[in-house]
């Protein structure tokens, strides 16, 4: 726990590579910060099309953005999904073509 | 999913032994218990229906075998199954019983594995001590076929093994058996199949290692990863693969191979994205991934539906191929599908990082703040007004 604002670190999920023996040989994995930077980057333009955006909080948490505001505050990928699914009404699909297609637009665009 | 707890180095080898009723798991257990080499494993069998025909078949087990109460597919399971693994765990810190290094789980005929491995890699005081080491689904050489075509339960329990014993083969006719074990292999190309006419059958073999260390058990890792045994023909053919794979039109089995390195962050989104939405058919991943070539060794990955079992990094290849190679199972999804998918979050996350991401218009800062400048005239904090001069 922060001693300074009291927020939890959250438990280490299985996607997290920073800190876990051997992935400290790749600069992509060797801080648990720019790994969360680089995961946030990734999924803001994966949501782009979505009209949602993600920020990291004190690099325990996420908080998800809708265009409404702030709507969700999550500790890990799968609650994010969770959240999505519970402010768009549906499960984010990463199979869905159309949210593929998007995707690929943004990265040549 | 949380990681479990780091390891203490004395970790306990779980076995899963699961397979269809009256597919030979008791005989099987039966064999385990009278081996010599298996002095050190403990057994949990779980008792189905009101009638605990299991424990009156096994008559040589001791005090290792804790009945479960709860015999029914469902959550109730997972707690009385952490519970009685606490609990032996506790007995042999103790003393009360020898300490045993192994312990094997004997599921019921109609259970589904899945809440099983769950409970092992999740549950406080469990996933700290003991480790997966491997599903070993039983099917019966003689009603197998009839069990897989007629059964979801069997085709899942097949689907998810790590190991397939064929039981009965002895009795059953050799034209069928020859069936049926090709059938098992084009639904289940990962898993080792072995023979159990049981006067020959080497007990000890069936719960060495991990099938997950290619340090301790090569053969296993190598096995799951021949892309041969996909009928893909390395990549030659690939996009043909998934229909010459199709079990039962639902359940496929696949072995995608990428050149470049996998970013493990673009991963992580994908894959739990992915069983978020799903989690239900995707029955089995398993893969060795180059996250970064700067890593000595690849990555171990390994998950059953929605549980993923903790990455493992290991410190060498098992042989001279770099590519990333990913073993799925799964029903009614398509090859080209989850190539697609994975290959294009990989490219998202070699895009760049923070400045250049995309951002939405109402996440913009403002322009107009003080310290900066609106037309080329900077905006400054404002003072206070002259009357409180």
């Amino acid at each position: 726990m922060c001693g300074l604002c009291g927020a939890l670190a959250g438990g280490r999920h299985w996607s997290d590579g920073a800190g876990r023996e051997g992935f400290e040989a790749s600069d992509k994995y060797r801080t648990r910060r720019g790994e969360r930077q680089r995961r946030t980057a990734l999924i803001n333009r994966l949501l782009a099309s979505r009209g949602l955006t993600i920020e990291d909080w004190a690099g325990s948490s996420y908080v998800l953005h809708s265009k409404r505001g702030a709507v969700a505050e999550v500790s890990n990928l799968p609650d994010l999904w969770l959240a999505i699914e519970r402010e768009t009404g549906e499960a984010i699909d990463p199979l869905d073509p159309d949210l593929l297609a998007a995707a690929r637009r943004g990265l040549n665009g | 999913m949380v990681d479990a707890a780091p390891k203490t180095g004395d970790e306990i080898a779980v076995h899963v032994i699961t397979g269809f009723l009256g597919s030979g798991k008791t005989t099987l257990l039966q064999r385990l218990l009278n081996s010599p080499d298996l002095g050190d494993t403990a057994v949990l069998i779980n008792e189905f229906g009101e009638i605990g025909l299991d424990h009156l078949l096994l008559e040589q087990v001791d005090e290792d075998i804790v009945m479960l109460e709860s015999g029914c597919v469902c959550c109730t399971i997972r707690g009385d199954l952490g519970v009685a693994i606490r609990d032996l765990l506790a007995r042999r810190n103790s003393g009360a019983i020898p300490p045993f290094q192994r312990l094997v789980i004997e599921t019921t005929g109609l259970a589904d594995p899945v809440p099983i491995l769950y409970t092992l890699m999740t549950e406080p005081g469990v996933n700290d001590r003991c480790t997966l080491a491997s599903v070993i689904t039983t099917v019966d050489a003689v009603n197998g076929a009839m069990h897989l075509a007629r059964q979801p339960e069997s085709a899942k329990q097949a689907a998810v093994a790590d190991r397939l014993v064929m039981t009965k083969t002895d009795i059953a006719d050799p034209r069928e058996a020859a069936a049926l074990e090709a059938r098992l292999a084009r639904l289940n190309p990962s898993a080792r199949i072995l023979h159990a006419p049981f006067s020959e059958f080497d007990a000890n073999a069936l719960l060495a290692g991990s099938t997950y260390d290619p340090e301790a058990k090569g053969a296993d890792v190598r096995h799951w990863l021949d892309e041969e045994a996909y009928g893909e023909g390395g990549d030659r053919d690939h996009h043909h693969a998934i229909d010459v794979n199709r079990h039962d039109e639902h359940i496929g089995a696949f072995c995608l191979t990428f050149d470049e390195p996998i970013d493990w962050t673009a991963f992580g989104v994908w894959l739990t994205m992915l069983l978020h939405r799903r989690g239900e058919d995707v029955l089995r991943v398993k893969g060795l991934l180059n996250v970064d070539d700067a890593l000595a060794g690849p990555v171990v990955v390994h998950g059953v539906q929605h549980v993923i079992h903790p990455p493992t990094h290991f410190g060498a290849w098992p042989d001279e191929d770099r590519r990333s190679r990913l073993v799925f199972i799964t029903r009614d999804i398509g090859r080209e599908e989850i190539e697609a998918s994975l290959s294009t979050f990989n490219a998202l996350a070699d895009a760049g990082t923070g400045a250049d991401s995309p951002e939405a218009p109402w996440q913009r800062p403002r322009t107009s703040s003080a310290g900066r400048s609106i037309g080329g005239r900077p905006v400054r904090r404002p003072g206070a007004p002259a009357w409180m001069k």
